[in-house]
């Protein structure tokens, strides 16, 4: 066998549909090619940006429109309200003719404010603050009968998604057309919501967007700076430029809402639960929904629940959207670091109970790959160490569901044996375009290089929007649908006219072979065509040949070191197990699995939206005070492709993102004896913890490793 | 960004006169790197009409690196890179080598950043008015203030964001200027109390121009910064010590915090109870850094700072003794 | 124009050049237009990418004289007798750089949208240190953000476009606990 590639994660070898397959845009990206919607800039184009409240919530006291408008430049003014419920809420915009005569037009409108009482989070609601509820009785009761009852209480903050590349639209006319250049996870949800405010027909409006700067769940609507500009668009029928700033795109384009977590169960010594009653409340800022958490999982045994008891809380902030996976990591991050306190508790070993609560067949035997990745036999019992520098593992686990949308592929052979693959989903980074390449290569038999995607468009068949990680599991099947009948019309051509069997023909690397014999190149067998032959592969949305059997679950472990001077926490290894059904494509998979753990490192440790608890004013909307991991704080990833015999293609953006936080937030517990029960795990709260006492214990430890000390 | 003319001089003496305003330019500023101007021009804290570039000055001393001198041009990225400042001083090199991205390192100059404004992050938007500017209260006593003062030397709770200034104060720096009736300031007096002036950046006159930083030279000094994040974060705490040593005794010590208080924070207490110490006795030395914090009157949200300052000049001095003193970050 | 003294350029719009990828390009602008505005929006150059707009994220980075510089804090009429290299400037896709072959190979991408800058910041680097080690590759990286996550497979691009190995993976587990990073 020749030399393995250099970039061939051997764990990962064979697992997936296309091993060695790059991303068909990598070049265009890594060269500056590549064009997003935010580099459509044009000389004479107009620019749009929105009036937006400073603070918390404020009434509009005064504003120069005149002095707006006589600013050089300056074309628009419209105001629209007179009050502001959170920072960056807006009353209107200014349109003007470049981004200087914007700023300056923002600046001579000289708007002033009226302050009011605002409230800046969750705590800041009574029902909050209030006591937990009384559980069922039927819970109650489980929760007496059990050996020990705990309490405790959990929270995380408010993530923003802070894609690099912010939300706007630019909005080119041509002739009757208007040509929307968007920065989108959904191209058709954009095409569907901008004639209202275009005053176009859907027929006369085209989306591109063929390369977009992430979304991560922001990007399912135009928003008010794309109103804005389809407004101004329509006003003046010129191109139309309106793209948030940094600090807007914190304020005002969707965030992963707070959580407060109560909990209250009852345990017996050997770990099992036997009730619990969970409340969580949301902090949805001015929204009144969104802010649901997903705890428990269901992935745990908890004994008689009493859950869900959500509220969403409302305060002057902007509200949710959507996150990578909505509401599962703040859930994870609570349920996962729960068991590992009872764990604690009862002197067990947080895999061992995990083991036993845990019912997934496929996550038991992921435990033992991760617990062998990570060097579980190498972890310290909780609160053992002593020295400045304490090393710890912990665990995490998600599992996803099988949502599915309806999407069309139609591929193009052409007569020089090129394959075209067409659909107008978009790639918003998840490597949406070279799954397809991949997977249509592979069903018919011919080499990567023979495909092009036309991808990120309206113009082209319509495929679902990026969320719920739906996009590749409902893309796959139409695209092996259109791939088997492309393949078909060609095989059926060849068997015509060499008399053949068509059934008994074969595609393999682009040669078609009967038995052992190669009858013909793909390349020459479509020289035969008179013109290019187009097929679409329909997915119904529901089940189809293709859907296939398969789930998403997925272990992460981590080890991380905290100074226990400082707080400071590193995370060094992350071990993240995932199984996504069918992989496509090796490299693109690996890399969402990578990302998700990063984003997962982050939120964990640094992530926070930051409100001026009395003005209410975001004090970090911008790259410097919201901090976001670098280079210098990613730990060593081992991203394992979990394969089995699944067939269909599942999940994938989101799963990975979900346990990780989790395992930290474990790892750190395991570290120092103390849980920290809030995230971000910063070093002021992680210092605060070690002075707290070590974690109580109310069964003695099992003799530490002691099959392992048998073996020895 | 309000609309502004521009203008290189090509010696100080005319750039020194432009500084100051006059009939054709009512609000000149000067700029270096402008790493620090610029972020406050786009926040409209800064209105220049005329911004007066100093990066074409004719000059090559301010340019230049010697074992006791660095020019004020000089910018971070050099001073991080230099071997000779590595033998001398490698605190200097620590210090800015820890600050900010290499992109801005790259650009931002020595006398900037001695000169930047406060990363106070009510005082970086307009919105808020605070002591700082034009108002009479802090938003930040009763408000966030997690990243401000231990040290209440005054009525603003700032601290001081320059990673080499206190590296300066250990080093007995002084600062070379040109433009008024003085040409050297020692570092130490070149911020104003902040019990009596809060508002401005430094004691200059607007004709006020650094041309260059000179000090001591110092091989057993060091530099640790505490940071929550190890790519690009500001310091929580940060620690500076230089110590002179008679074998593995320390004859003298000059220790400094970082981020804590207004300006750098020396610590004279912690001087005298290291003098004498040998470098080994880990017990003596601990219990000197202890009480870097005497004195200190943390806010709510500060507390923390109490537990990492003693840590981070106690490992400052530690890496000085060990003349490690390029130790990077918190990440030891 | 004011007598013998240095020449003052603006407030009004000003013609300005700069060298930008080894071609010179003209426009009018402002003295208030920072290099990256004068890139994208005078010189169609956008490459660089407009993220942060304060220094702390890298998306703007091009080259200055070889050094990576924020174009975004900077303005154009500092630049104006520098060389400035962009990431088109690095290579084409016809005629890429090892470097964004490498970045390429090694899926150092997802989005895109830090990409422009990581690869300019890293081609200064290779520059400078044409065999970095991993932690002189995390450092010079420590001011481009990448929000998608790509960070492992930059490095590993990094390290095969100066020539070696690739950060193993996946399987050297047991190392000490002191755990000197991968
Ligand atoms: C993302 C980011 C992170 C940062 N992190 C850190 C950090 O961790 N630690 C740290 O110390 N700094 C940090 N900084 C700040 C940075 O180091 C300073 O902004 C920089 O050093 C300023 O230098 P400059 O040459 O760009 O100054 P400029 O912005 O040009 O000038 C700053 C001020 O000094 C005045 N000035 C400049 N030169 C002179 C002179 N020769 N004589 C008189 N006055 C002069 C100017 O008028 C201006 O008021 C960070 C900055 C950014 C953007
Ligand atoms: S700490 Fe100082 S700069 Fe910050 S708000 Fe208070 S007075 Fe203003
Ligand atoms: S856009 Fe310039 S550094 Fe972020
Ligand atoms: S690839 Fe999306 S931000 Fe780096």
């Amino acid at each position: 066998m020749s030399q393995p590639p250099r970039d061939l994660r051997a764990i990962n070898a064979g697992q997936s549909v296309a091993d060695h397959a790059t991303r068909l845009d990598g070049l265009e990206k890594a060269t500056g090619a590549a064009r997003y919607g935010r580099d459509q800039i044009k000389k004479d184009m107009l620019w749009v940006r929105l009036i937006r409240c400073p603070w918390g919530r404020a009434s509009l006291d005064s504003l120069d429109r005149d002095a707006a408008l006589a600013t050089p430049g300056v074309v628009e003014v419209v105001v629209s309200g007179d009050a502001g419920e959170y920072h960056g809420d807006s009353i209107g915009y200014v349109v003007a003719r470049n981004r200087r005569a914007l700023e300056r037009g923002l600046q001579a409108l000289d708007a002033t404010w009226t302050r009011l009482d605002c409230k800046t989070g969750i705590l800041d609601d009574e029902k909050a603050r209030a006591p937990m509820g009384d559980p069922s009785a039927e819970t109650a009761k489980a929760i007496d009968d059990a050996a020990f009852t705990f309490e405790a209480t959990y929270s995380t903050p408010v993530q923003t998604h802070s894609s690099l590349e912010t939300h706007g639209l630019m909005i080119e006319p041509d002739g009757e057309n208007s040509i929307v250049h968007a920065s989108t996870q959904g191209t058709f949800v954009v095409a569907d919501q901008i004639g209202r405010f275009l005053g176009k027909p859907r027929s006369k409006i085209i989306i591109d967007c063929e390369h977009v700067g992430g979304g991560f769940g922001s990007k399912f609507q135009i928003g008010k700076e794309g109103a804005a500009g389809g407004l101004a668009a329509k006003t003046s029928g010129e191109a139309v430029y309106s793209f948030c700033d940094r600090e807007e795109e914190h304020l005002d384009t969707g965030n992963r809402p707070s959580l407060l977590c109560k909990v209250r169960l009852g345990h017996d010594a050997d770990g099992t639960i036997r009730g619990a009653r969970f409340e969580t409340f949301g902090g949805t800022g001015v929204s009144r929904r969104g802010g649901g958490a997903r705890v428990p999982s269901g992935r745990f045994e908890f004994g008689t629940l009493d859950s869900p008891n959500h509220q969403d809380i409302q305060f002057n902030a902007g509200g949710p959207r959507a996150m990578r996976a909505p509401g599962c990591p703040q859930g994870a991050f609570v349920e996962e670091l729960l068991i590992d306190e009872i764990a604690h508790r009862c002197g067990l070993d947080p895999l061992a109970l995990r083991r036993r609560l845990d019912d997934s067949e496929r996550r038991q035997r992921m435990y033992d790959v991760a617990a062998d990745l990570i060097g579980w036999e190498n972890r310290a019992d909780t609160g053992s160490q002593t020295g400045t520098m304490r090393t710890g593992y912990g665990i995490g686990t998600c599992h996803w569901g099988k949502g599915r949308a309806p999407a069309k592929i139609e591929v193009v052979v052409h007569p020089d044996g090129h394959l075209e693959v067409r659909t107008g989903t978009q790639d918003i980074g998840t490597g949406q375009r070279t799954a397809m390449a991949a997977l249509v290569a592979a069903r018919i038999g011919v080499p990567l290089a023979n495909i092009s995607v036309a991808i990120g468009n309206s113009m082209l068949p319509a495929g679902p929007a990026s969320g719920g990680s739906v996009c590749t599991p409902s893309t796959a099947p139409a695209a092996m649908a259109a791939a088997d009948l492309a393949r078909e019309r060609i095989l059926a051509g060849v068997a015509e006219r060499e008399k053949l069997d068509a059934d008994r023909l074969t595609i393999d690397d682009g040669v078609i072979m009967e038995g052992g014999r190669k009858v013909i190149r793909w390349e020459d067998a479509c020289r035969r065509l008179s013109e290019p032959v187009s097929v679409t592969g329909e997915f119904d949305g529901q089940a189809s040949a293709h859907w296939g059997e398969g789930s998403s679950e997925g272990v992460q472990a981590a080890r991380v070191e905290v100074d226990c001077e400082t707080g400071q926490i590193f995370v060094r290894d992350v071990i993240a197990i995932q199984s996504c059904g069918l992989p496509l494509v090796r490299k693109t998979a690996e890399s969402q699995i990578m990302g998700g753990v990063i984003q997962g490192t982050s939120y964990a440790l640094f992530e926070e939206q930051v409100l001026d608890p009395g003005t209410g004013a975001v004090l970090n909307a911008n790259f410097e005070n919201y901090k976001i991991l670098g280079s210098e704080d990613c730990p060593r990833i081992v991203p394992v492709l979990w394969r089995d015999d699944q067939t269909g293609v599942r999940a994938l953006g989101e799963p990975p993102v979900v346990p990780t936080a989790a395992a930290i937030a474990n790892a750190v517990f395991n570290a120092i004896g103390r849980p920290v029960r809030d995230l971000p795990l910063r070093p002021d709260r992680v210092l605060a913890a070690l002075a707290e006492p070590m974690a109580e214990r109310v069964v003695a430890a099992a003799p530490r490793n002691a099959d392992l000390e048998n073996r020895a | 960004m309000n609309p502004f003319a521009y203008t290189s001089p090509r010696n100080t003496t005319d750039a020194s006169a432009l500084a100051v305003p006059n009939g054709d330019f009512a609000l000149p500023v000067l700029k270096s790197g402008g790493m620090d101007l610029l972020d406050r021009m786009k926040e409209g804290l800064e209105r220049p009409d005329l911004v007066v570039d100093l990066t074409r000055i004719d000059d090559p001393t301010l340019d230049a690196i010697d074992a006791g001198r660095i020019g004020g041009r000089v910018t971070l990225a050099m001073v991080a890179e230099s071997e000779e400042l590595r033998k001398s001083a490698p605190i200097l090199g620590a210090a800015s080598g820890s600050a900010a991205t290499p992109q801005v390192r790259n650009v931002a100059t020595v006398a900037g950043n001695l000169l930047q404004e406060t990363r106070c992050w009510y005082w970086r938007m307009s919105q808020f008015d605070c002591l700082r500017k034009t108002g009479d209260d802090c938003p930040a006593r009763e408000g966030d203030h997690r990243f401000h003062v231990i040290f209440q030397d005054g009525p603003c709770l700032m601290v001081h964001p320059s990673n080499l200034a206190p590296a300066l104060f250990v080093l007995d720096g002084e600062v070379e200027v040109v433009g008024g009736d003085r040409t050297r300031i020692p570092i130490r007096d070149l911020y104003a109390d902040p019990a009596v002036d809060w508002r401005s950046a430094s004691v200059l006159s607007p004709a006020e121009i650094i041309t260059g930083i000179r000090f001591k030279s110092a091989p057993n000094s060091a530099f640790i910064a505490l940071k929550q994040k190890q790519s690009f974060d500001w310091p929580m705490v940060s620690g500076y010590a230089v110590l002179d040593l008679d074998g593995d005794v320390i004859k003298s010590a000059r220790t400094c915090a970082g981020a804590v208080a207004p300006r750098p924070h020396p610590l004279p207490q912690v001087d005298a109870a290291l003098a004498g110490l040998s470098i080994h006795d880990e017990a003596r030395i601990r219990a000197a850094c202890e009480i870097s914090v005497d004195g200190a009157d943390p806010l709510p949200g500060t507390a923390y700072k109490m537990t990492l300052l003693p840590v981070a000049i106690r490992r400052a001095v530690a890496a000085a003794a060990h003349s490690a003193g390029t130790a990077r970050g918190g990440d030891a | 124009m004011n007598g013998g003294g240095p020449t003052i350029i603006g407030p009004l719009p000003a013609k300005t050049s700069l060298q930008v990828n080894g071609r010179q390009l003209d426009f009018v602008a402002e003295p208030a237009t920072t290099l990256l505005e004068a890139l994208r929006e005078q010189c169609d150059v956008t490459g660089p990418k407009e993220v942060c707009d304060r220094a702390a994220c890298g998306g703007c980075t091009v080259l200055l004289d070889e050094r990576p510089v924020a174009s975004c804090m900077m303005l154009a009429l500092d630049a104006t007798d520098r060389k400035i290299t962009t990431v088109e400037g690095i290579g084409s896709v016809d005629a890429p750089d090892p470097l964004q072959m490498a970045m390429a190979e090694f899926d150092a991408m997802q989005c895109g949208f830090c990409t422009p800058g990581v690869v300019t910041a890293a081609k200064a680097l290779l520059i400078q240190n044409p065999r970095p080690n991993l932690d002189e590759i995390r450092a010079a990286l420590s001011g481009n953000l990448c929000r998608c996550g790509t960070y492992p497979n930059i490095f590993n691009a990094v390290l095969v476009a100066s020539g070696q190995e690739p950060v193993e993976e996946p399987t050297d587990r047991g190392r000490s606990a002191s755990g000197e990073r991968a």
